[in-house]
């Protein structure tokens, strides 16, 4: 048994240290020699590395890392494993901000800022419904779902009195395309990341109790503000993601669901795990769409929904035999 | 703590939207000044349109990257992505000394990561009339040094241009479809229907805000289009559909090539008037 988990968390640590050496010599696997030469002689080089490659990966990172932890946090809250941080809505609210931000012929930032508004907007409706049913109710889940309904034929509406060229860079931005992102909001969202997740870690013996149920929650004294706190943050960190880089599916459902099986299901280490893995993954997938189809660029989204869709037709069919 | 904790959506909220407030501003501004390049600098060009000009006025050695919709090459040049999906690394790896792109063709989210990259970039104005696109390439002339190969180009086009509009004959009412299945058609936003307005055709469709609007049947059969143009090969058969189906006169439909008339450019403007009038004009 020990033997196995030491197999586990080796296999683990090489995957990520892979990663990580892939995500960084981007384009093509470099021997490190040959990298470190290019870092040395090549101006160009050393030049795209720090000012586009290395915000693009911590851009990546934050993204990832954003949406893993407020996936785990759902999952446990919503007691549901196909729950993810748009179960919410907040991927509705988002895109109906952005086809909002097209009409006042907003850039890419006043684009952001209405994609946190709406999201946020999509994320106050959904907890003043589970205010009055609870967040143990399915209508939580329903509502969510209603709701990204109704701000998609809101966003179609809007798609089809715009411009084709509007429409297609809202559609860039719908698809989750990094190279798109404003780096100069990295360094305060990131921030915001880091504090949020850090309040979700001091919420974590909570969601191991909310986990279990809506007797264990009231017997053990889990507060109704608490719950809400809790919702909050990890609604807060889908729009922060949303913000940064738009929308990017099947991290928050995948990430959770593998950290549980390979590490633990207690929310301290999940969330942890969570952060780091939820990150390097989005980094791998965005490099992987940089390479993918060169010379042009698959919006990190698409790669994620690729590499997702996968990895639950595979669980589905491993769970069934 | 109690306390805190019942506030504490509300101060998250706040914040985070304080902050983002804060650094909502862009930092990233556009000189308007025109550019001055050496007769070897390395250009990236991320429209068909500038490219064929840059053809046009002999620079082709110079250019250092395209779209993969640019016009075919004698030379392997690298691909940078296509027209709506620059790829910006590639860019900043070719290290250029200009690019160049439209706001005809390039969305502005791009733009804006472009111009985060800080690379040395020129941006074409908007084509609605045959003088905005004249007036781009004086200005593609200018920043290159070419303006005696444009001067002589542009003397012939408009020579050309001009006889034109001195025989045209009775005005017809016309339609102009880039696709068929949805009617996607140009507005007076459109430097096509500039060139439908030199070749004696009062487009039907002239009077929408959104230069390339999609239009429903019904409007179109209540228009009356005594011509229709299409790019789509499939556009006649579909314009028999709904005529027939309609029980109207179904109007000429010609299907043409998009060769000349889906690139803004001084000669693609005159090969497709040429085109438009000679059409109109062969029926008379």
């Amino acid at each position: 048994m020990k033997k196995n988990k030491l197999i586990k968390y080796l296999t683990a640590a090489s995957v990520l240290l892979v990663s990580v050496y892939f995500v960084i010599t981007s384009v093509n696997f470099l021997q490190p020699a040959a990298f470190i030469d290019l870092m040395n002689y090549d101006i160009t080089f050393k030049n795209v590395f720090f000012n586009f490659r290395i915000p693009r990966i911590w851009t990546a990172f934050a993204i990832g890392s954003a949406l893993a932890v407020s996936g785990t946090v759902f999952q446990a809250l919503l007691r549901n494993p196909l729950a993810d941080s748009y179960t919410t809505g907040v991927s509705g609210g988002a895109a109906f901000g952005i086809s909002l931000a097209l009409f006042t012929g907003g850039g890419s930032l006043s684009a952001s800022l209405y994609a946190f508004g709406g999201s946020i907007l999509s994320v106050v409706i959904v907890y003043f419904i589970q205010k009055k049913f609870s967040i143990f109710s399915n209508v939580v889940i329903l509502a969510g779902v209603a709701l990204s309904m109704i701000f998609s034929s809101a966003v179609m509406f809007v798609y089809a009195v715009s411009e084709s060229r509007e429409v297609h860079k809202a559609m860039l931005w719908l698809m989750g395309d990094l190279s798109i992102a404003r780096y100069e909001l990295l360094p305060p969202v990131f921030i915001f990341i880091i504090i949020l997740s850090g309040v979700l870690l001091l919420y974590s013996k909570h969601l191991d109790i909310i986990s279990l149920g809506k007797e264990y929650t009231v017997t053990l004294g889990i507060s109704s503000a608490s719950i809400r706190n809790i919702f909050f943050c990890a609604a807060v960190l889908t729009s922060l993601s949303v913000l940064l880089g738009g929308i990017i599916g099947f991290i928050g459902l995948m990430i959770p669901h593998l950290i549980r099986k390979i590490f633990s299901p207690k929310h301290f280490i999940l969330i942890t795990v969570s952060f780091f893995c939820g990150g390097i993954f989005l980094a791998v997938c965005d490099t992987a769409g940089k390479i993918a189809a060169d010379p042009f660029e698959l919006p990190a989204g698409v790669m994620t929904g690729f590499i997702g869709g996968l990895f639950f037709i595979y669980s589905a069919i491993r769970r069934k035999s | 703590m109690n306390k805190i904790e019942k506030i504490f959506p509300l101060i998250v909220i706040t914040a985070v939207s304080a902050v983002l407030l804060f650094y909502a501003r862009s930092k990233y501004v556009l000189s308007d000044k025109i550019p001055v390049i050496s007769a070897d600098a390395r250009i990236v060009s991320l429209s068909p349109s500038i490219t064929r000009e840059i053809l046009l006025l002999d620079m082709e050695p110079n250019l250092a990257g395209v779209t993969s919709f640019c016009p075919p090459l004698k030379r392997d040049v690298p691909k940078v992505g296509n027209l709506l999906n620059p790829n910006i690394e590639k860019i900043a790896a070719i290290n250029p000394d200009i690019l160049f792109f439209s706001e005809e063709d390039n969305p502005s989210m791009k733009f804006e990561g472009l111009l985060q990259s800080r690379i040395p970039l020129y941006k074409f104005r908007r084509n609605r009339t045959f003088e905005d696109i004249i007036s781009n390439f004086i200005i593609l002339a200018k920043i290159t040094g070419k303006h005696e190969t444009a001067g002589k180009l542009l003397e012939q086009i408009r020579d050309d241009r001009l006889k034109i509009l001195e025989n045209r004959k009775k005005e017809k009412t016309g339609a102009f479809f880039l696709s068929s299945r949805p009617l996607i058609s140009v507005s007076r936003e459109s430097y096509i229907n500039n060139i439908l307005a030199d070749a004696g055709i009062r487009n039907i469709i002239a009077d929408f805000s959104n230069p390339y609007p999609i239009i429903s049947v019904e409007f179109l059969l209540g228009s009356k289009p005594e011509i229709i143009f299409s790019t789509d090969p499939e556009a006649d058969d579909f314009f028999t559909e709904i005529y027939k189906k309609a029980d109207l006169k179904k109007p000429e439909v010609i299907i043409m090539s998009p060769d000349n008339v889906c690139y803004y450019t001084p000669s693609d403007y005159i090969e497709s008037l040429k085109f438009f009038y000679g059409t109109v004009n062969e029926k008379e």
